[in-house]
């Protein structure tokens, strides 16, 4: 059921919304198609009874959700959010080179309260624009601005100090943008805040270890960690107003957990494991394998398309990064493109007749 | 009374969160600054454009701050390839194993490579001596180089070209390096002439680039690998540097025309407290 909202809608809503949108529409086009017809013909009055709801019911969804109730409204809403992305990335470059154009000419006072001031403004403005909108294409760009003045901020005010370079910024900078991707419902925004607070969270490790805080990257087994935990943080914490930030989380969780382990498979001295290089580039390039099996398997399982298609990505290059290392130097370079050639196909095969039995395995359950 | 909330109404802590963020990093972002520049002073030199360089931007460009590169010599890394060592290095075994390193592996043993190739650069705080004894010993070490190397090469072509030549050199040179800042202060009290700033310290074994004689075992050594090069010139010590001649520097001026005067605080960071612009 959707609920009647205010101007303010929650993300939750919106996504009930669009997802009752799209089913009433397609039962629009299945009940209008002649299979469908020949085997359940609405009478007359009931034809035009269900199109008068439908109509009603998509256009009080519009109204009140802003949601898309066609195909062509759905290709548009990409196109805005493409548009909104790309237009809050300009702004962000804008704002940095209008500063870095004019900042010599002002006193350090002057310096340091502009760049304090503008995210604060950005801020009220994203405010702003989500008080009227419902949808968040305004309010997205504003608050990725905002984020991208923060980090302006503090790298001006760290310069004007001559600060020694510290791990310490990405906190605030992470916490920031997962503060404005919650309030707002943004995706793209808690993405980066996530990987802002995993860079901290990497970056503070390896300083404590005493060592240069921005190699933080040297130890891939930290990232490891971090990518297992924040891939497990949804099944800690509930998203009932933002039901789709999960798969972030996700998606988020499981790229820095394979990335790690694939620079690991590649060069294994930035390990702790007590064994040699070449043994700790195995031992991972295995482990990736077995892993990435693993993500398709749970992607499937519990129906996580994003987790499917990066344990998918990542088998193919475990795979053939294997493969290279084995063939690349004694196999005429043809032979090798072929053999690959081959495995791609027998890859689709196989993915073919997992499909197929996945499709029976829907049959044996239907009552 | 609590306000109960309206349907789909966010609550407000979520922004004041934000806003709090903004606020409280700016807040520590200046008590920093404020506190490295009110305590004690820790160190003051007064550098030529030699250690503090002015890169030149033209008025058209994107960036209209003012930005000195500070420029350092480190005695363990730069040596010419000669058959007598480097007198003057001292971030050696014993040093870096004082500075956290795993330096237990003997460097000739066959796995010493793998081994000290996963050492990562630590970071430390290192000392520098501005134009002192280290800096003279430096210029003479060098000046005995080139002559023996202008005597063992035959061949003009292959000498190496820079062999000798420190008059435009940075005379800040690395001098030592301690975990605490205090130790070190302590072992190179003079406040006019060293300075002390948090560095990145690397390691690497050492197979001697020249033709020792007899030959040697591979060695462990270290290299001062990063410190804060970038000074900030705030105004009105900026306006000075638009001047298109100021970065003029020839044979009669390698100091070249501009002196300045930088203070190291509790921090050990630095600040601008003086510009002396000279004119030919």
């Amino acid at each position: 059921m959707i609920p009647s909202g205010s101007n303010r809608t929650s993300e939750e809503d919106r996504v009930a919304a669009q997802q009752a949108a799209d089913r009433i529409r397609a039962l629009r086009q299945e009940l209008a198609s002649d299979e469908v017809q020949s085997v359940l013909a609405l009478t007359p009055d009931q034809q035009i009874r269900f199109d008068e709801w439908s109509r009603a019911r998509l256009a009080a969804l519009a109204q009140q959700f802003d949601v898309d109730t066609s195909t062509s409204q759905k290709r548009v809403s990409w196109a805005m959010r493409i548009a909104s992305t790309l237009g809050a990335l300009a702004l962000c470059a804008a704002v940095v080179l209008f500063f870095n154009r004019y900042w010599g000419y002002l006193d350090t006072p002057v310096q340091l309260a502009i760049v304090a001031l503008t995210p604060l403004v950005l801020l009220a403005g994203a405010e702003f624009t989500s008080r009227r909108e419902r949808t968040r294409y305004f309010t997205g760009l504003l608050s990725l601005v905002a984020l991208a003045s923060f980090i302006l901020n503090l790298v001006v005010a760290g310069s004007v100090f001559n600060v020694t370079s510290t791990e310490r910024a990405l906190l605030p900078w992470g916490a920031f943008a997962a503060v404005l991707a919650y309030r707002y419902g943004l995706r793209l925004l808690l993405a980066a805040g996530l990987l802002l607070l995993i860079g901290y969270a990497a970056a503070t490790a390896t300083a404590t270890m005493g060592y240069e805080w921005f190699r933080f990257y040297d130890r891939p087994e930290h990232l490891l960690l971090l990518g297992v935990i924040v891939f497990a943080l949804p099944f800690m914490r509930r998203h009932l107003r933002n039901p789709d930030f999960p798969p972030v989380y996700r998606l988020v969780g499981a790229l820095t957990f394979f990335i790690a382990i694939l620079s690991l498979a590649e060069w294994g001295a930035t390990s702790y494991l007590p064994w040699t290089s070449e043994n700790i580039e195995r031992f991972y390039e295995v482990f990736g394998l077995c892993l990435a099996s693993g993500a398709i398997w749970l992607g499937i399982v519990r129906n996580w398309n994003g987790i499917v298609n990066t344990g998918s990505a990542f088998f193919l290059i475990f795979l053939f990064t294997r493969l290279y290392h084995w063939w690349w130097d004694w196999m005429p370079r043809y032979l090798f493109f072929a053999v690959i050639g081959t495995l791609g196909i027998l890859l689709v095969l196989a993915f073919k007749h997992l499909r197929g039995q996945m499709s029976g395995d829907e049959k044996a359950v239907t009552p | 009374m609590k306000r109960l909330l309206a349907e789909g109404e966010v609550p407000r802590t979520s922004l004041i969160a934000a806003v709090a963020i903004i606020l409280l990093a700016n807040l520590f972002a200046i008590l920093h600054g404020v506190r490295n520049r009110l305590g004690p002073v820790d160190a003051e030199v007064t550098l030529t454009r030699r250690e503090l360089w002015h890169l030149h931007r033209p008025a058209s460009d994107d960036d209209s701050g003012v930005t000195l590169r500070l420029n350092w010599t480190d005695p363990n890394s730069f040596f010419p390839p000669v058959s007598t060592d480097n007198p003057l290095i001292w971030l050696d075994r014993s040093k870096l194993t004082a500075l956290g390193f795993d330096c237990r592996m003997d460097p000739s043993s066959k796995d010493a490579g793998s081994f000290y190739q996963r050492q990562q650069p630590r970071q430390v705080y290192a000392a520098f001596e501005f134009n002192g004894r280290t800096w003279r010993a430096w210029v003479a070490s060098n000046a005995r180089a080139a002559a023996e190397q202008k005597s063992e090469q035959k061949d003009p072509a292959r000498v190496f070209p820079y062999m000798g030549n420190t008059k435009d050199q940075s005379r800040l040179i690395a001098i030592d390096a301690d975990l605490n800042p205090d130790t070190l202060r302590a072992r190179h009290p003079d406040r006019q002439s060293v300075i002390i700033v948090p560095a990145v310290v690397a390691m690497s074994l050492d197979y001697y680039s020249g033709n020792p004689n007899p030959p040697r075992p591979p060695r462990i050594l270290g290299r001062i690998q990063q410190i804060q090069t970038s000074i900030h010139v705030p105004r009105p010590y900026s306006d000075g540097f638009r001047n298109p001649h100021i970065d003029e520097q020839g044979p009669d001026n390698p100091d070249g025309t501009y002196r300045v005067k930088l203070r190291y605080g509790a921090s050990h960071e630095p600040w601008v407290a003086g510009v002396e612009f000279i004119s030919k």
